[in-house]
């Protein structure tokens, strides 16, 4: 049986899309260029009025974890590839504001004994999000960076229960609008920098269910080189409470949770052109998730920006 | 604590909502302090040559780490010329003993001002490290921009903005361009 299309993908894509996006700016920014944007594939630096990037990602499934919290490895012969390019774009409003958009484009291949391999996928769910800066990082010594995040996330994809392809190969979306809302801290410390991001998702009803309040908090560090490169370091760890039916009745053992450890790169070509590159990993440890598929992932991102 | 984090987010807010900076027209009579404490006035320090050109530091900024190849051929060249070069530090942690050993560090031919305060820079409206302006001899600002417009991968076509500033002044022109966007990182002033 196919693991379900996690419902913390596009949250994970979410808050690294809104954890990233709002340092720069022509009037406030932090004290250094890079550390943000290691972090997150899409992030406008310093001075940038506006990007786009493109995000190709791969991965492949290791397992699951049960609803006890126990890892469980893939049995042996199934095996689940996926891969989502990405497009996207960031434009400043306001003085300290900016917007995004996000078009994630989304293939599984999966292969089981018993029905071979199928592969299959489409459009996934395209996520508008919003930063507000009331203090960019490094601004102040003494006030780390405080961001207000909000977000959307339409239900573009195929959510699994419309999949009809074998093995859902074309699920690629959960099929609920996403209202996401969060806070950002940030802050600069000569040529580091850290990061604390929390975000809650509340979803709307699909298929007669709708999927519990989804919190995410996402912690990360990073370090500027001299010439513009970084590296970065971040943990993410989401969780959901139980579904509820139409009726307001808990569905027993939805409830899911995951833990994520990044490691980032970003090496800029020019000051308008960057490449970032990131390996992620659901490390396959009882506890660290429930009821959740667990993959290792690699993705690497093109990006041009105009100020 | 009540009252403090609502101090706080007030100033947040304001902050939040404040305009741009405001930006004078003629260096302000503020204190900067030079090497081994002494004080110096930043409109005299203006006075004391045909042009000064004043370029705000910050000792993280790779932008500002990009450009001092440029700005010491500038300083070479137009030293003889009669023009001073200065660097401003403003920031909140800036001392003495840092401009110092960041002047010697990275082989600056001038030294590193400190800005107690912030009150040069607030008064310029300098943000950003590699924020840069021209005053002339009554203190009158010139030009107030970046060094050029490359941010840190200096391009050979980029446009000398600072260059273009002290060949106009210098030959009794205006400046072509008065006033360009500095790509710099943000001064740390509070």
């Amino acid at each position: 049986m196919p693991s379900p299309r996690s419902t913390f993908r596009s949250a994970a894509a979410l808050v690294l899309a809104l954890a990233a996006w709002g340092c720069p700016s022509r009037a406030w920014a932090q004290a250094c260029c890079a550390g943000g944007s290691a972090v997150t594939p899409a992030r406008l630096e310093m001075h940038e009025d506006a990007l786009v990037g493109a995000q190709l990602r791969a991965s492949s499934a290791l397992g699951s974890y049960d609803t006890g919290g126990r890892f469980v490895a893939s049995p042996p012969g199934d095996t689940e590839v996926d891969f989502e390019e990405d497009i996207f774009g960031a434009m400043r409003f306001l003085r300290r504001g900016q917007a995004a958009l996000l078009v994630p484009l989304v293939e599984t291949r999966r292969r089981t004994p018993q029905d071979g391999a199928h592969l299959g996928g489409g459009l996934g769910d395209v996520n508008l999000s919003a930063r507000y800066d009331f203090v960019a990082a490094g601004e102040s010594r003494y006030l780390p960076g405080v961001a207000l995040l909000v977000g959307a996330t339409l239900p573009t994809g195929t959510p699994a229960d419309s999949a009809t392809a074998p093995l859902a190969v074309d699920a690629t979306g959960i099929g609920a609008w996403q209202l996401q809302a969060g806070l950002a801290l940030e802050q600069t410390y000569g040529r580091w920098l850290v990061n604390a991001t929390g975000i809650v998702a509340k979803r709307t009803a699909r298929f007669g269910e709708t999927l519990g309040t989804q919190g995410t908090f996402l912690v990360a560090g990073a370090y500027s080189f001299e010439g513009g490169g970084a590296l970065a370091l971040s943990g993410s760890y989401a969780f959901e409470g139980d579904a509820t039916t139409g009726s307001g009745a808990d569905v027993p053992a939805s409830s899911k949770r995951v833990t994520a450890v990044t490691v980032s790169g970003l090496w800029p070509l020019a000051d308008a052109w960057r490449v970032l590159g990131a390996l992620s990993l659901d490390p396959p440890i009882d506890s660290l998730g429930s009821n959740q598929p667990t993959a290792g992932a690699l993705s690497f991102t093109m990006i041009r920006s105009w100020w | 604590m009540v009252v403090r984090a609502a101090r706080l987010a007030c100033a947040c807010a304001l902050l939040s909502c404040a305009g741009p900076a405001p930006r004078a027209a003629e260096v302000p009579r503020v204190p900067l302090a030079g090497p081994g404490g002494q004080s110096l006035d930043a409109r005299a320090l203006a006075a004391g040559a045909p042009l000064t050109v004043l370029t705000f530091f910050s000792p993280d900024c790779d932008c500002l780490v990009a450009h001092e190849a440029r700005l010491r051929a500038l300083a070479g060249e137009y030293g003889p010329r009669g023009v001073r070069f200065f660097m401003i530090d403003s920031e909140v942690g800036g001392s003495l003993e840092r401009d110092a050993i960041e002047a010697a560090r990275r082989g600056y031919r001038s030294p590193i001002l400190l800005d107690r305060g912030a009150r040069l820079a607030d008064a310029l409206g300098a943000r950003f490290a590699a924020f840069t302006v021209v005053v002339d001899s009554t203190g009158r600002v010139r030009y107030r921009g970046g060094i050029d417009d490359d941010r840190m991968h200096l391009r050979d076509d980029a446009r000398p903005y600072l260059r273009d500033a002290l060949d106009d002044l210098l030959g009794g022109r205006e400046p072509r361009v008065a006033e360009t966007e500095a790509l710099g990182c943000a001064l740390q002033k509070w």
